[in-house]
């Protein structure tokens, strides 16, 4: 009886699964030579369930839950120069539990809960400003 | 006797370096100064054993301290470690110099020598009253070949025409190595232009000491300073790179590492030599740390600082052009600006997002070179950078590149009309290091793409494929198209693996894609032929190749042959005649 439920459940939490928001990185922000502020479709869409295609950066870390996606493939590795930086639209994917990070150099659709505003990774004191919590990812090979 | 001496030294040197305290004298041996340019003076004592005794530091067999006329001050660094420092001075005594550094510790005598050579600005000749530089970063030789045959092509064999930049009074070949290294980045070798002394890689008008503050190093003066303070000049930085990257900050900026980005635009807007015009991208340094999409540090609005220090603000190509001569903060991009071909042939909106009306760098330099002459009647230097010809290399794209090469010519040719006026303006053109971009053919885009051996099948060499066709198509500026029949063939000769396709597309060249944590060759591109592999890393490095340099005007003549990078400080000091010691307010 209990694992009945539990399946139901879950089967109740995928089929609750709401149909994902397209947003692209040039959708997320407003941008001036001022500054950038968040657009009004990345605020409707805050906390909703949208998709956003991007490329996967070279993870922080060995073994860790999350990974930045960036809008082209790194041409400057963060790590290898000191005048490199991330770019400053860059989004930061939490991974399903159980999921490992996917290595992947084709682009990736990302599917998930968007998160807006300023938050800092407990692990890594990684800053972010937009996050998705994924619950699914494609590889657009 | 003094060859007995000298002989004496060098047999202290060998008996005592074993196991006595080393000593690091600063500036480096072999260092060349202008006499009455100031410097920061150190000698750095490490692995001392037990407590030194004796220490003396002394310039021609005189005290250090009398000699500058300031006592070194000492600090003790970690254990073992003592330091003698005296900021700010400068010699006075031309010709060679040595400095003799020594003591004595629990494990016998240390000594270090140091030659210096000093020299005097004296000018030959007319003098410019005005000095305006043209960086292409990373524009060797072979860049300079490509934007030639691009622009004017080949007819029976002689090229139809040569580039403005070419057309020059004297022509040199400048060697650009730096202090840690046989090849330099674009810190050093600025920071060479700026100062005449070598500096270390990530280095700005600073030699490295054994700190770790960023800021202490022994500082080197900069020519914009010396103008400032001798002579009253106006200065003036244009850049297609962002404002704090190093070749237009190496100019007045005073650092170990030239990622320090927020502290740079911070010494550029306090320095006492503060550019008059500034023009470029980079806004993300210079709003406030709160503002998202800011690189500060702080909350300095350096923006409305200038624009309260009454520099007029402005942020695209039409409000350039509008723009009244005169005090100037021009940004047009939050980070790099973007390339010729994308701001003009592509015009691609997912490339250039929210800044699709960026100017074009012979439209900064006149409205740089029209404000600087209005207030600096007295005269001004001006550094153009094309930062695209280096960091588009970086990324093995070399068309995006060598069009920004041909854009920063096409602001030449402007800027020497302006000259040819009065024939009272040097114009250098140069580059702070190369790339490993060669033409080594033509490819027909009809023959190849899609495949790989397709794409070996297009490439031309010797007279495979006739001349280029960039002639045949123009863009509203009168610069070829980049699409076209018969391109030029370019490769690396230093390169991680990629696809390569001599194709350029209206999206920038993306050579190699991560996976987790390996570097691949960019499955996007797959139909090109997999070429380099030769380094790791995921982007084409510098190269030690010379540069050109072309000098254009009066003081022309003091550029000529093969020379080091620290030699174009020293030539235009000479042209200039500048003669700090005399001239010092």
């Amino acid at each position: 009886m209990k694992r009945f439920i539990l399946v139901f459940l879950l089967l109740g939490v995928a089929f609750a699964q709401p149909t994902a928001q397209p947003i692209t990185f040039r959708e997320l922000y407003n941008t001036t030579i001022r500054g950038m502020e968040f657009s009004s479709k990345a605020m409707q869409l805050n906390n909703k369930r949208i998709e956003m295609k991007g490329f996967m950066a070279p993870p922080l870390r060995p073994k860790l839950d999350f990974f930045v996606l960036t809008k082209a493939p790194l041409v400057t590795c963060p790590f290898c120069s000191s005048a490199a930086d991330w770019d400053a639209d860059i989004v930061l994917v939490y991974l399903p539990k159980g999921k490992d990070v996917l290595a992947s150099p084709y682009p990736i659709q990302i599917r998930g809960r968007l998160e807006l505003g300023t938050k800092e990774d407990k692990e890594t004191g990684f800053v972010s400003l937009v996050r998705i919590y994924a619950d699914d990812f494609t590889e657009l090979k | 006797m003094k060859k007995v001496l000298f002989g004496a030294i060098s047999a202290i040197v060998l008996a005592g370096t074993a196991e006595a305290a080393k000593v690091n004298i600063l500036p480096v041996q072999g260092a060349k100064f202008l006499a009455g340019a100031k410097f920061d003076f150190r000698v750095e004592l490490s692995e001392i054993k037990g407590t030194p005794r004796e220490v003396a530091i002394t310039i021609n067999g005189r005290d250090a301290g009398t000699v500058f006329g300031k006592k070194l001050e000492m600090t003790a660094g970690a254990v073992g470690v003592q330091n003698y420092m005296v900021r700010d001075v400068m010699h006075k005594l031309t010709g060679k110099l040595e400095v003799i550094a020594r003591g004595v510790d629990d494990s016998g005598v240390f000594v270090r020598q140091a030659s210096y050579e000093v020299v005097r600005g004296m000018a030959s000749g007319k003098r410019p009253k005005n000095i305006i530089v043209f960086v292409g970063d990373g524009m060797g030789w072979n860049t300079v070949t490509a934007a030639r045959i691009i622009m004017h092509g080949i007819e029976n064999g002689k090229p139809r025409d040569f580039l403005n930049m070419e057309k020059a009074d004297s022509t040199a070949s400048v060697h650009t190595s730096g202090l840690d290294g046989l090849v330099t980045d674009s810190a050093n070798s600025a920071s060479a232009y700026s100062t005449g002394h070598k500096a270390s890689n990530n280095g700005l008008g600073s030699y490295p000491d054994n700190t770790t503050d960023q800021f202490d190093d022994p500082k080197q003066e900069h020519l914009f300073e010396m103008l400032k303070r001798t002579r009253n000049y106006g200065f003036g930085l244009v850049s297609s790179s962002y404002l704090s990257d190093a070749t237009p900050s190496a100019w007045l900026a005073h650092t170990r590492r030239r990622g320090n980005y927020s502290e740079i635009v911070e010494q550029i807007i306090d320095s006492g030599a503060r550019p008059s015009v500034i023009l470029g991208g980079g806004s993300q340094d210079f709003i406030p740390k709160a503002t998202k999409g800011s690189r500060r540090k702080n909350e300095r609005d350096i923006i409305s600082e200038f624009q309260k220090a009454d520099y007029q603000f402005v942020s695209t190509a039409k409000e350039l052009e509008a723009a009244k001569p005169g005090k100037m903060l021009g940004l047009f991009q939050l980070a790099w600006m973007n390339s010729y071909l994308d701001r003009v042939q592509f015009k691609n909106p997912d490339v250039l997002g929210a800044f699709a009306d960026q100017p074009l760098l012979w439209n900064m330099t006149s409205k740089a070179i029209e404000s600087l002459e209005m207030l600096h009647p007295n005269g001004f230097m001006l550094v153009v950078e094309a930062s695209n010809p280096d960091v588009l290399q970086h990324a093995l794209d070399w068309q995006r590149a060598t069009w920004d090469a041909i854009e920063m010519d096409v602001a030449i040719g402007k800027t020497k009309e302006w000259a040819a006026k009065k024939n009272e303006t040097l114009i250098i053109t140069t580059a702070d290091h190369a790339h490993s971009n060669t033409t080594y053919g033509t490819y027909n885009t009809a023959a190849g793409a899609g495949s790989a051996s397709g794409t070996i099948a297009g490439v031309g060499l010797y007279e495979q494929n006739g001349f280029p066709t960039y002639q045949s198509a123009k863009d509203v500026n009168g610069l070829p198209l980049a699409k076209t029949s018969i391109a030029l063939a370019v490769g690396y000769g230093a390169a991680p693996a990629h696809f390569a396709n001599f194709i350029v597309g209206d999206k920038p060249f993306v050579a190699v894609a991560t996976q987790g944590t390996t570097l691949v060759p960019n499955p996007a591109n797959v139909g090109g032929a997999l070429t380099g592999g030769n380094i790791g890393g995921n982007s084409g490095p510098h190269t030690v190749d010379p540069v050109p340099l072309f000098a254009w005007g009066p003081g022309s003549q003091h550029f000529k042959g093969s020379i080091d990078n620290t030699e174009v400080f020293f030539g235009m000091v000479k042209a200039l005649g500048l003669d700090p010691l005399r001239e010092a307010k």
